[in-house]
């Protein structure tokens, strides 16, 4: 019990993983400009990151360890994410159209989020049992959802700052991105070896 | 768009490596007396130089 | 070989498992999508301007056809389109040949208006009127351009601190409506062969206050109020048009003419609608 709240709270803030690995950049600057599709987005990233890990797990030590096929594991990682991001874009089109068009193409480019796949494959590297890698896989995406929140609220700030026009845009959301992993950083001292 | 890229990348691991360890491609350039901006090889100074580079690109632009 | 054929099986099985159920969901959770959808938004102009008050061009071929109305009608597709689409959606309305002009009633420009302080914050009006920044006085154009962002044709723009508007370019959204702070636009009714006219000031204070802190301010005198036959009406100091009472040109010409501070404007509209 102790070690599944350890690796929830390292997790979200320890390890972060947008800004320690800084994997899934790619939604973490496309879909933080408001609050609510960056909640929306974060909530579709927990529920695929948390069914990646487990089913990744299952199939991992019940298929591809017992009959030596571990060389397959990249391809059948990606294929399950796939699945995953396949059935919550129908899902999310199917009950909620507003989220649907909010998110837009950034959607199915949590197929290709590197963080995801990244979860599944630390969980193989850490040899984690299935309790700890559906633990991992969501405090993985509380983690994210966290991050896109917070960057969600100072981009929505900044609009109303007074930027140089060279700043503007992208520029000035790289360097905020920036200072937030330094931020983050001071959290490494939480846990003591 | 692969060449951009590659010269994109190249820019910027130049710059985080010349301010970050006073080396470019290995050759040491910067005296040994200079104290490192650590800050540079950190994945947190990469994203803040890029959007300084982004800055400059839009000075160039707009002119 | 064992490890190819059992490779080619477990992956074939896992790859075999998930497609059964993609397929099975994508029967169950699909999304049925009428074509005529598509058919009426390929007719409307794209601009995502909200005028007709639904969230975008596509929100408003959906609601027109579900409801069977076209509300307020798509404003910058003009008569043509309207007409088109009534056509196309056997809905059963019509098409009316009156134009909404916009005005700003605040009308002064730099030498006009009188600044005795300067302000450092955030420069935007909605920002500026919380501390009713700007302009000494406090029912003018705040002319930091809110309403000139939120222009999605670019028919706003600040020449000398006044408010210009093009009307050509105008398309009567009304996002600029509701944006402005201090509520300084509106939208008017314009009927040909009538220019339009307005009363270019908002400020509710008494005459003596007034020219204080601007030279073109309405100053509630109400001359233009005992013009024969006049649609104009005082309250609150302020002197308003009631549009609904204009028959004839002569009465907002002779007002015009005998506006004390000039505070009465006409503008000429253009692309009524045939």
């Amino acid at each position: 019990m102790k070690n599944l709240f350890l690796i929830f709270i390292s997790t979200i803030l320890i390890n972060n993983f947008v800004l320690t690995y800084f994997l899934g950049i790619c939604p973490f600057l496309g879909v933080s400009g408001r609050i609510e599709s960056a909640f929306g987005m974060g909530m579709a990233v927990t529920f695929v990151m948390t069914l990646a890990t487990s089913i990744s797990w299952l199939i991992y030590h019940n298929i591809l360890t017992a009959f030596n096929l571990i060389f397959l594991e990249y391809v059948v990682f990606i294929l399950v994410i796939a699945s995953l991001v396949q059935i919550v874009e129908m899902f999310i089109r199917k009950f909620s159209p507003a989220l649907y068009q909010a998110l837009g193409l950034y959607l199915p480019l949590i197929t290709t989020n590197c963080a995801i796949l990244g979860a599944a494959l630390f969980m193989v590297a850490k040899n984690y049992g299935f309790a700890e890698a559906v633990t991992f896989g969501f405090s993985g995406g509380l983690g994210f959802s966290l991050v896109l929140l917070i960057m969600a609220g100072i981009r929505q700030e900044l609009n109303y700052a007074d930027i140089p026009q060279v700043f503007k845009g992208a520029s000035i959301t790289l360097i905020t991105a920036g200072l937030l992993s330094l931020i983050f950083m001071g959290f490494s001292g939480l846990i003591s070896a | 768009m692969g060449l951009g890229f590659s010269w994109g990348l190249f820019l910027l691991g130049s710059i985080r490596e010349f301010l970050g360890a006073g080396t470019i491609l290995g050759m040491q350039l910067l005296p040994t007396e200079y104290n490192p901006l650590v800050i540079m090889i950190l994945p947190a100074g990469a994203f803040i130089v890029l959007g300084f580079l982004v800055a400059t690109m839009n000075k160039v632009e707009k002119g | 070989m064992n490890d190819i054929v059992i490779s080619i099986l477990s992956l074939g099985l896992i790859g075999l498992g998930f497609s059964l159920l993609l397929a099975f969901l994508n029967k169950k959770l699909r999304v049925k999508e009428d074509p005529l959808i598509e058919k009426t938004l390929n007719l409307l102009p794209g601009l995502n301007c909200g005028a007709c008050g639904s969230s975008g061009c596509r929100a408003f071929a959906e609601n027109i056809i579900k409801h069977k109305k076209i509300f307020n009608g798509c404003l910058p597709g003009g008569k043509e389109l309207n007409e088109t689409l009534i056509k196309l959606l056997g809905i059963d309305a019509k098409v009316s040949d009156h134009k909404l002009v916009l005005v700003c009633h605040c009308g002064a420009d730099k030498q006009q208006k009188k600044k005795s302080h300067s302000y450092q914050g955030p420069k935007n009006c909605v920002a500026a009127d919380i501390i009713s920044a700007g302009y000494d006085c406090i029912y003018s154009c705040l002319g930091f351009g809110d309403c000139i962002e939120v222009c999605p044709t670019a028919a706003l723009s600040l020449k000398d601190e006044k408010i210009h508007i093009d009307q050509e370019k105008c398309i009567s959204c009304g996002r600029c409506v509701k944006k402005c702070p201090r509520r300084l636009f509106e939208l008017t009714p314009a009927r040909e062969p009538m220019d339009s006219f307005f009363v270019a000031c908002n400020s509710k204070e008494k005459g003596k206050n007034v020219t204080a802190v601007c030279k073109r301010g309405c100053i509630g005198c109400g001359i233009c109020t005992r013009v024969d036959n006049s649609p104009f009406y005082l309250k609150n100091n302020l002197a308003y048009l009631d549009y609904s009472r204009i028959e004839q040109l002569k009465p907002l010409e002779e007002a015009k003419s005998k506006c004390p501070t000039k505070c009465i404007d006409r503008i000429v509209p253009i692309t009524i609608y045939v």
